[in-house]
Order: C-alpha cells, then sequence, then structure tokens
C-alpha cells in the first residue's frame, strides 16, 4: 500500500488534489448561489478544446488552456452583461463549440487515444512545470477568496443591494468569471473536462443537505472535497477507473448519504 | 470622494438629496417626467401613488441603478455613484430573488454581509433594533414574512447609513409586525437621525409616520405635509377611479 507514496507521478497527484480540492468547491459555493452552474460546465468544455488544441499544435496545454478559458469566461460575461446574447444562450454557444471544435482538432491530430484523460481526468497527465502553474492558479484563486468573497456573498444576495452597497458589480462579476476559469484550468487535467464540475459543485450540494449556515456549508463543502479527492486517487490506481470518475463516484457517494441523513433527522 | 469634502459640505447646507428635472424613459416609454425636488437631512418622505406610477424607478436612480434621460440627481452634491462609493446607502428593494432563500444563509450571516468590518456589536446592535436577535442562528428560509423582512432592514442599516431607501416595507406582513416595523423606522429617523425614503401603497399608515409625502403619478403630483395632502382632489389626480365614502353623520 505505502509504494503508492513513492511513484512520482502520484505524489504529483497529491500535491494537485491539495491544491484543488480545498478551492473548488468554495468557488462553487458561489456558483450554486448565483445560479451559475452551467457557467463552469461551459468553461470545463472551453478546456477541452484547449486541451485538444494543445494536442493537435504539441504545445503546454496549461498554458493554452488558462489563456483560452479567460478569454472565454471574459466573452461569456461581457455578453451576458450588455445583454447582447440571452445567459444561458451564450453559455450553450460556447459550450458547443468547444465540443465540436475540440472533436475536429482531435481528430486531425490523429491521437484520439488520449481523448480518455482528457475527458475524465488521470493520475499521470499533470507534469513537474504544471505544478507550478497549478500553484500560481491555486494562489490567485485563494487571493480572490480571502479578499472579495464578502462582496460575492453581496452579489448573490442581490444585485441591486450590492451596487447600494458601494461594490463595483461589474468589475466583481468579471473577476469572478476569470476565477472560475483559473480554478477549472488547473483541476481539469486532474479532473477530466466532462467532471471537474463535479468537484466544483457536488460537495456544496452534499453539504448544503446538512448544514443550516453559510460558513458550515463551506467547511463542510471542503471536507467533503478534500477527502473525496484523496480517497479518488487510491480508487484510480487500485481500479484503473479515470481519477476523476473515481472522486465524482465518491462525491455522488457523499452525497447519498449526506441526502438520506438529512430525511432520516 | 473624502471624508473631509463630506464635512465640509455638510457645513454648507446642502440638500442630502437634489433633484433636478429628472426625466426616465426606457423602451420609447416615459417613465417619470420633470421630477423636480430636494430630500433635507433628517427627512421622513414617504413616495405614494398607483402602479406604474414610477415610484420604484425614482428609487432606482437615486442609488444610481439606471441614469435619468434628462436632469441631475445629486446626493450632498455627489453624483448617487460618487456618493454610495464613500458612503453606502440602505436599501430594500421590493422583492428580493428567491435564489437567496435556497441558501443556508442565517440571519446573522446577513445582517454580517453588510459590513465589510464584521464588528460583532454593531451586528448584534443592528439584529437587537429590529427585535431578531434570538433568531440569529436561523436560516433564513425558516423565517416568516415579516422576519425575513427585518432581518433585511437590519442588513442595510448596520452600516449605521445616512440614507435608508424602502420599496414597500411593509408588503406581505401582519398588522403587529407592520406597526412594530414602522415604530423602529421613526426611532430611526428620531434618534438616529437617518433620513428615510420610503415608497409605499399603504397611504394610511405613512401618513402617521412620515413627516412628508411625495405623490407620484409618472409627473409629481404634489409634494408636502400629508394632513395637508391627503385631499379628495390629490387623491383623484392620483387614483382616478378614487371614491370616497361620505361621513357618517
Amino acid at each position: 500500500m505505502m509504494e503508492i507514496f513513492e511513484l512520482d507521478i502520484l505524489k504529483r497527484a497529491f500535491w494537485v488534489v491539495t491544491l484543488i480540492a480545498p478551492i473548488a468547491p468554495l468557488i462553487g459555493v458561489f456558483l450554486i448561489f448565483r445560479r451559475y452552474a452551467f457557467f463552469a460546465d461551459t468553461l470545463a468544455h472551453v478546456g477541452f478544446l484547449a486541451i485538444a488544441l494543445s494536442v493537435f499544435l504539441n504545445l503546454n496545454s496549461l498554458l493554452i488552456l488558462v489563456a483560452l478559458s479567460i478569454t472565454v469566461a471574459v466573452s461569456v460575461e461581457h455578453l451576458r452583461t450588455k445583454g447582447k446574447l440571452p445567459a444561458e444562450g451564450s453559455l450553450s454557444l460556447f459550450l458547443y463549440a468547444g465540443v465540436a471544435l475540440s472533436v475536429l482538432l482531435i481528430t486531425l491530430s490523429g491521437k484520439s487515444a488520449s481523448v480518455m484523460s482528457i475527458l475524465f481526468g488521470s493520475l499521470s497527465t499533470t507534469s513537474q512545470e504544471d505544478l507550478y502553474l497549478i500553484l500560481c492558479g491555486s494562489i490567485l484563486c485563494i487571493f480572490f477568496l480571502i479578499k472579495f468573497h464578502k462582496k460575492m456573498l453581496n452579489l448573490c444576495i442581490d444585485e441591486e443591494i450590492a451596487q447600494a452597497s458601494g461594490i463595483n458589480i461589474s468589475f466583481l462579476k468579471m473577476i469572478f468569471a476569470i476565477t472560475v476559469a483559473v480554478c477549472i484550468s488547473i483541476s481539469i487535467k486532474t479532473m477530466g473536462a466532462l467532471l471537474i464540475g463535479s468537484l466544483m459543485l457536488i460537495p456544496v450540494l452534499s453539504a448544503m443537505q446538512i448544514a443550516k449556515s453559510l460558513r458550515f456549508t463551506a467547511i463542510m463543502s471542503v471536507i467533503y472535497s478534500v477527502f473525496s479527492s484523496y480517497a479518488g486517487i487510491f480508487l484510480s490506481y487500485y481500479s484503473d477507473i479515470p481519477l476523476g470518475a473515481s472522486i465524482s463516484v465518491i462525491l455522488i457517494s457523499l452525497f447519498i448519504f449526506s441526502f438520506i441523513f438529512k430525511r432520516s433527522r | 470622494m473624502t471624508d473631509e469634502k463630506l464635512k465640509i459640505l455638510n457645513s454648507k447646507k446642502v440638500s442630502l438629496i437634489d433633484i433636478s428635472h429628472v426625466t426616465y424613459a426606457t423602451n420609447g416609454v416615459t417613465i417619470l417626467e420633470d421630477i423636480n425636488f430636494q430630500v433635507e437631512e433628517g427627512c421622513y418622505l414617504g413616495i405614494v401613488g398607483p402602479n406604474g406610477a414610477g415610484k420604484t424607478t425614482l428609487l432606482r436612480l437615486i442609488l444610481g441603478l439606471i441614469k435619468p434621460k434628462t436632469g441631475k440627481i445629486l446626493i450632498k452634491g455627489f453624483e448617487p455613484e460618487a456618493y454610495i462609493k464613500n458612503e453606502p446607502i440602505g436599501y430594500l428593494p421590493q422583492r428580493i430573488s428567491q435564489n437567496i432563500y435556497e441558501m443556508p444563509l442565517t440571519v446573522e450571516e446577513l445582517v454580517r454581509s453588510g459590513t465589510e468590518k464584521s464588528d460583532r456589536d454593531t451586528v448584534e446592535w443592528a439584529m437587537s433594533l429590529f427585535k431578531i436577535e434570538h433568531l440569529h442562528k436561523k436560516p433564513l428560509r425558516e423565517l416568516s414574512g415579516g422576519e425575513r423582512q427585518k432581518a433585511f432592514l437590519a442588513r442595510a442599516v448596520v452600516v449605521k447609513p445616512r440614507i435608508l431607501l424602502l420599496d414597500e416595507p411593509t408588503t406581505g406582513i401582519d398588522p403587529h409586525s407592520r406597526d412594530d416595523l414602522l415604530d423602529i423606522l421613526e426611532r430611526l429617523n428620531r434618534d438616529f437621525g437617518v433620513s428615510i425614503l420610503v415608497v409605499t401603497h399603504d397611504i394610511a399608515t405613512f401618513t402617521h409616520e412620515s413627516k412628508c409625502l411625495l405623490c407620484l403619478n409618472k409627473r409629481m403630483v404634489c409634494l408636502g405635509e400629508p394632513q395637508k395632502l391627503l385631499k379628495e382632489e390629490y387623491m383623484k389626480m392620483l387614483y382616478p377611479s378614487y371614491v370616497s365614502f361620505p361621513h357618517k353623520r
């Protein structure tokens, strides 16, 4: 059992989940409270495109991923704020464009074997260089959470109340979109494009089953996320299930447990 | 706008809110036309009018949430956005997004969200002012309509604002809770000098509470002391289908 801690790729996987598992659900709290969970899905599918592009061009995918995700996040927020497209409509547009172009690029590159790890995550795709980028991204996300959590809470409560409190909501929405993009970019190689949303959203939904305050929801969601991520590494290593799928299965199990626990009280 | 500048402005006796020749239109429909009035510090102004009279729009203009087509709104001599950056305005909108009741947010967390400093004493003061301190650990979704309204009002006053804008604060709450709430608002105005602007349909109640009444129906119908304005001629201008019942002999 202990040999798992001696493999370099697994050590990196442990480092990655240690960085992303506590952050993802804290950002997910605001996505759920703003009813913006679909945004995470759209950016994840754009992430699929970025990885497909890097496979096609043989470049470092994480840099492309961060750049493309931020561009899309800013564009979606811009289109939404200016009312040029309906909110859900602009998200759908980018989501389907991301998937269609990704499939096109992967087919052209002739490396369709890599699709599984892109979609469902992998223990082995994170390089040492990626780890440094993930560390930088995590620091950015933590900074956002510390500096803006109260303003974000006001934005979730009511946009007009937030504005009357002197909060620049356009600026706040934009940097939140960028932070979500960064968070997804740094998590996508581990969790996979289809399952990254689960790490951001399911721990929060599980915590909401048993918590009666926001503070307790945040604490419980981090505990669920961290536990599932570490357990997911073991499950993935011993069962050969892709890492994102392993973590998601444990997250779903915890949700069911919390759901039943709430109703049995 | 620095605090020093604000102090200087206070000494020059600038109106708290100065609305001059404000017109607002959206999608080619005029909502407000040529609105002109000033509000002095410490006022308690009731804004009444039929549905679609532009009452909520007027509050949103004062908050800088929307811009007038023509005319100017100044708060202490500053544009609303510039004023609010330095000095938040307590605001209770007519409808609060239902999202919030899905959130596991407690009364204390809601009230605390109104202040950057998270000062425990101020949060407790705001909750005790509205007599909801015993509910501090309760999630909002478990509260009654009146309790929710009080929780949002406590959030609005936790920053100790100079101006409080309330859009139909007594809608959907029972007469006892309404009287309670009106007493607290009067106390805030009388004891703490908070200037209050209330949009309401509840004319009878606010006639006793407010020091001044603005009757609005896209244009200003009248502005003055409530007892003088609540006459049949004004009510007919405000509500064309207004019928007065003869007094008992």
